[in-house]
């Protein structure tokens, strides 16, 4: 009985942690590569436009890529530092890296520009006598986002193996330590499995029903369904103006409205004011 | 918005508004006002229709309405409606209001009068348009005009043309007898072979169906009526939310005579507007009330008939991504030509040229073109100078991009060209609009500064980024763990797999246990020892005999709980049958002892079959388990 147990108990480790297999690195298609050297070599030459016109355009072919949202960033920096800078070309280069961030969370470059562009952003609305705004996320996805989906799964599937182990010692196993020790399992693993398969639960259901996306618009006021502007809560502009570089997250497309959620504000924004991120 | 296009079942109200006296500005308002009527020349009892039309760019309020009349002519309550439109113009998007004032004024003597100027508060300030003169003669005014040949002219009231509309009299005669053969008079876009209302109806189209973001598509509103001419009144602007409409004056309406399933009908095209999809979809626009009013469309003295159009619909697409130049931007439909001209080509460093590049085709056209980029070389924003109209119901024109650029460093530049990628609905394809703009040739200027020299003191993006040469290895995502099939199961599986094992095991113990115990049982027992004496019957006779004879035990114990092996086989009848057994049933159990014994000693000479023994054991062993047992002697 006790063989079976353990052969049982190693057969459900080792297909939990199957899932888990090496992600295999992606490929770059020869056509892409080639427009993306050509975007670089103009980004070089200071064409920014005509560089974040190819970068857009690659974006536009359903091409994802860190490396290209990153130059087309630096594309849209330069625009920005340019004599030719277009309003939004701060959010879109905010957008850009955190496209680079959603595909490859360890950049610490884009993470680095994102901060030192969101500050200069800031920095400009409070030249502007505008307060910064930057929205603290809902308490939900606060908590979900503490860590990737993924790591909530695996902490559920542990808690899942835990009690598992927690169970099948208490009731196999006639030694008394046994006995303790699966108690501790049973306790721990039910902790485990109940929290983790919660906020994996949230978390799917955020990445299911709703989708990144930054405020490219210098800034952005939330309307109403039918796109009247919303009222201001307690008289404070900051609760119905977004500022350009906020993230925001997107919950349901119209045509001519997207319902976002921007911290515990709803609202809808007209499209062009926001940039959804490419996910892989 | 009120128009009087005919009088109410009468001649001269079939006349349009045909002259738009003047157009003025009140005083120190910012609307403008338009003042129309409908002839110059009416009879005396003839409905004639002054209008005033303010145009504002916002909503305003309208009180005390005045329009001051000759003697011996009367004036009912004026009727006002409102329209609002969106619309572009001169490269820009604005909203207009049109607030339409509408008086019947019937003549009851002749002469020349002067009436007006109708006039209005609008917002607390005095509009007013231009007074009117009119003659009033004596009869009818063109009433009796012969039918024309073709569509009915709302100009030509003084050349002899019937105010009626193509195919209609007012005396009753049909004049499609005289010309059975006629070609239809009518614009062929007020054919309908249906109609979807016996008495009255709006309709709305939107033509071409399919289009791409930025073509342009043309919406028509027309009204039918089956009772005779009619007044809208109440009539909205059509709606056209998700489409950029281009504003065009609208042509005098005029009506026709449009035979639908055999019934005439008085149609009229009230709206035609261009309008350009802002994006992709099924985008519908077009919806549209109106009243009419006119004798024969009357719910009561105060009401006419109210309806509202259908609602038109166009499928848009975007241009296809194949093939999509660097550049273009979705909307940039047409047909477009590009020119450019440069200015002087000689200059010193740190100076500037002009360019001045034309950009000229069928379509909205565009408001913004791709420059060449060049270091040192700074394009300033451009003024813009267009001329786009509607031309036969096709927007067209030229828009003129005036660029100052700096040149700073000296040398022989190649300016480049500028482009405009659009895309050309006709062929279906992409195509890059360009002009050249050849070189320049910039002297050195020891007093120009160096655009990179100068630096800028609060530039905290400096250096940030740096661009990545290559495309480097990223991970593609796997299927999110919670995406995959069975991963919920499992993980709920593996400790409820743990109890449910566990459940079995106790269950498997149990039920072992159960087993063990009902195995012990004489009966159980019994059963096992007839089943072994069947199987062994054919192979091994003495193993079978054997079980026979362990089962006619175990079922004289069971019955009686004596364990009949201790007493003599010649006292077994004798023993069972003072014990209460019936004496048939001792003597044949007995029998079966001897027989028993007779097979394993004799063995086949026995001529007994030990199947046959076991199934007597069998039979009496049943037999026995039902019979009563009588009181023991």
């Amino acid at each position: 009985m006790r063989r079976f147990f353990v052969v049982w108990f190693l057969a459900v480790l080792a297909s939990a942690l199957g899932a888990l297999l090496a992600q295999p690195a992606r490929a770059a298609e020869p056509d892409s590569a080639r427009e993306f050297a050509a975007a670089r070599d103009a980004l070089k030459r200071g064409a920014y436009t005509e560089a974040i016109d190819t970068l857009e355009l690659l974006a536009d072919r359903g091409f994802v890529h860190p490396d290209a949202s990153f130059n087309r960033a630096v594309a849209y920096v330069e625009r920005a530092r340019s004599s030719s800078a277009a309003p939004g070309d701060l959010g879109r280069a905010a957008a850009a890296l955190s496209e680079v961030l959603v595909l490859r969370p360890d950049d610490e470059l884009a993470d680095t520009g994102l901060a030192r562009i969101r500050a200069e952003i800031s920095r400009r609305h409070a030249r502007e006598g505008t307060a910064p705004v930057m929205a603290r996320a809902s308490l939900g996805r606060a908590v979900t986002s503490l860590a990737e989906e993924n790591t909530w799964a695996v902490t559920a599937l542990v808690g899942s193996l835990l009690l598992t182990l927690g169970l099948g010692l208490r009731r196999f196993v006639k030694r008394t330590s046994a006995g303790l020790a699966g108690a501790v399992g049973i306790g721990l693993g039910a902790l485990l499995l109940v929290s983790g398969a919660g906020l994996c639960a949230a978390a799917r259901h955020f990445r299911l029903t709703s989708s990144p996306a930054v405020i490219v618009a210098d800034e952005a006021r939330l309307l109403d369904a039918s796109g009247k502007p919303l009222p201001q809560r307690g008289g404070a502009a900051d609760s119905v103006l977004i500022p350009e570089g906020a993230s925001v997250y997107v919950l349901e497309r119209r045509p001519t409205l997207f319902r976002v959620e921007w911290g515990s504000s709803e609202g809808w924004l007209t499209p062009g004011q926001l940039r959804v991120l490419a996910t892989r | 918005m009120s128009r009087a296009l005919g009088g109410v079942g009468r001649a001269a109200g079939a006349a349009v508004i045909c002259a738009v006296i003047s157009t003025s500005q009140a005083a120190h308002a910012a609307p403008a006002v338009q003042t129309a009527v409908s002839t110059q020349h009416i009879g005396v009892g003839e409905p004639l229709v002054v209008q005033i039309t303010v145009t504002s760019e916002t909503d305003v309020q309208f009180t005390d309405a005045r329009l001051p009349l000759a003697p011996g002519m009367t004036v009912g309550q004026p009727s006002l409606s409102r329209s609002s439109q969106v619309s572009y113009s001169n490269g820009q998007v604005s909203q207009q209001y049109r607030f339409t004032l509408t008086w019947n004024v019937v003549a009851s003597k002749t002469g020349t009068f002067r009436i007006g100027p109708p006039s209005v508060l609008v917002s607390g300030e005095r509009a007013q348009g231009s007074p009117i003169q009119i003659q009033v003669v004596a009869g009818s005014t063109g009433a009796s005009r012969p039918l024309p040949q073709r569509g009915f002219d709302p100009f030509g009231m003084f050349g002899g043309n019937s105010p009626f509309p193509p195919g209609f009299s007012p005396f009753g005669d049909d004049t499609d007898d005289q010309q059975p053969q006629q070609e239809p008079s009518y614009p062929v876009e007020l054919r309908l072979d249906k109609a979807p209302d016996p008495n009255a109806f709006v309709r709305a189209t939107l033509t071409p169906d399919q289009v791409y973001v930025g073509q342009q598509v043309m919406l028509r509103v027309s009204t039918y009526g089956a009772h005779g001419p009619y007044n809208l009144t109440n009539l909205t602007e059509p709606s056209h939310a998700e489409f950029l409409a281009f504003d065009v004056s609208a042509d005098q309406p005029q009506f026709y005579a449009v035979p639908i399933g055999g019934v005439r009908y008085y149609a009229e095209k009230i709206r035609e507007l261009p309008l350009f999809p802002l994006h992709a979809g099924k985008l519908r626009a077009g919806r549209t009330k109106a009243e009419f009013v006119a004798r024969g469309y009357m719910r009561d003295p105060n009401t006419g008939t109210e309806r509202e159009s259908n609602w038109a619909e166009v499928t848009v697409i975007e241009p296809p991504l194949a093939g999509r130049p660097a550049g273009y931007k979705i909307g940039d439909v047409g047909d477009y030509k590009l020119t450019a001209t440069v200015e002087p080509r000689d200059i010193m460093a740190g100076e500037a040229v002009s360019v001045v590049a034309t950009l000229s085709g069928v379509g909205l056209v565009p408001f913004k073109i791709l420059t060449p980029e060049h270091p040192g070389v700074e394009w300033l924003e451009p003024s813009l100078t267009e001329k786009v109209e509607a031309t036969h119901g096709q927007v067209g024109g030229t828009r003129t991009f005036s660029y100052v650029v700096k040149v700073s460093d000296p040398g022989k530049l190649d300016l480049g060209e500028v482009t405009l990628p659009y895309f050309d609905a006709k062929k279906r394809d992409y195509v890059i609009a360009r002009a050249a703009l050849g070189s320049l040739n910039v002297k050195v200027n020891p007093n120009a500064k160096r655009a990179d020299a100068q630096q800028k003191p609060d530039d905290r993006l400096a250096n940030v980024l740096t661009p990545r040469d290559a495309l480097g290895a990223f991970p593609s995502a796997s299927r999110p763990l919670a995406d995959r099939t069975g991963f919920w199961a499992a993980l709920l599986l593996a400790p409820f797999g743990m109890v449910f094992a566990g459940g079995a095991v106790s269950a498997a113990t149990r039920a072992r246990t159960k087993l063990r115990e009902r195995g012990a049982s004489l009966a159980a027992q019994l059963e096992s020892a007839l089943r072994e004496a069947r199987e062994l019957a054919k192979s091994d006779v003495a193993g079978s005999v054997s079980a026979t004879e362990r089962a006619v035990f175990l079922a004289i114990e069971a019955k009686l709980g004596l364990k009949a092996r201790a007493i003599l086989k010649t006292e077994l009848a004798s023993s069972l049958t003072a014990r209460g057994l019936p004496g048939a049933r001792a003597q044949a159990l007995a029998k079966l002892l001897e027989d028993c014994d007779a097979v394993r000693f004799v063995g086949a000479a026995s001529g007994l079959d030990p199947a046959e023994l076991a199934q007597r054991a069998a039979k009496n062993a049943t037999e026995m388990r039902g019979e009563k047992l009588a009181a023991a002697s």
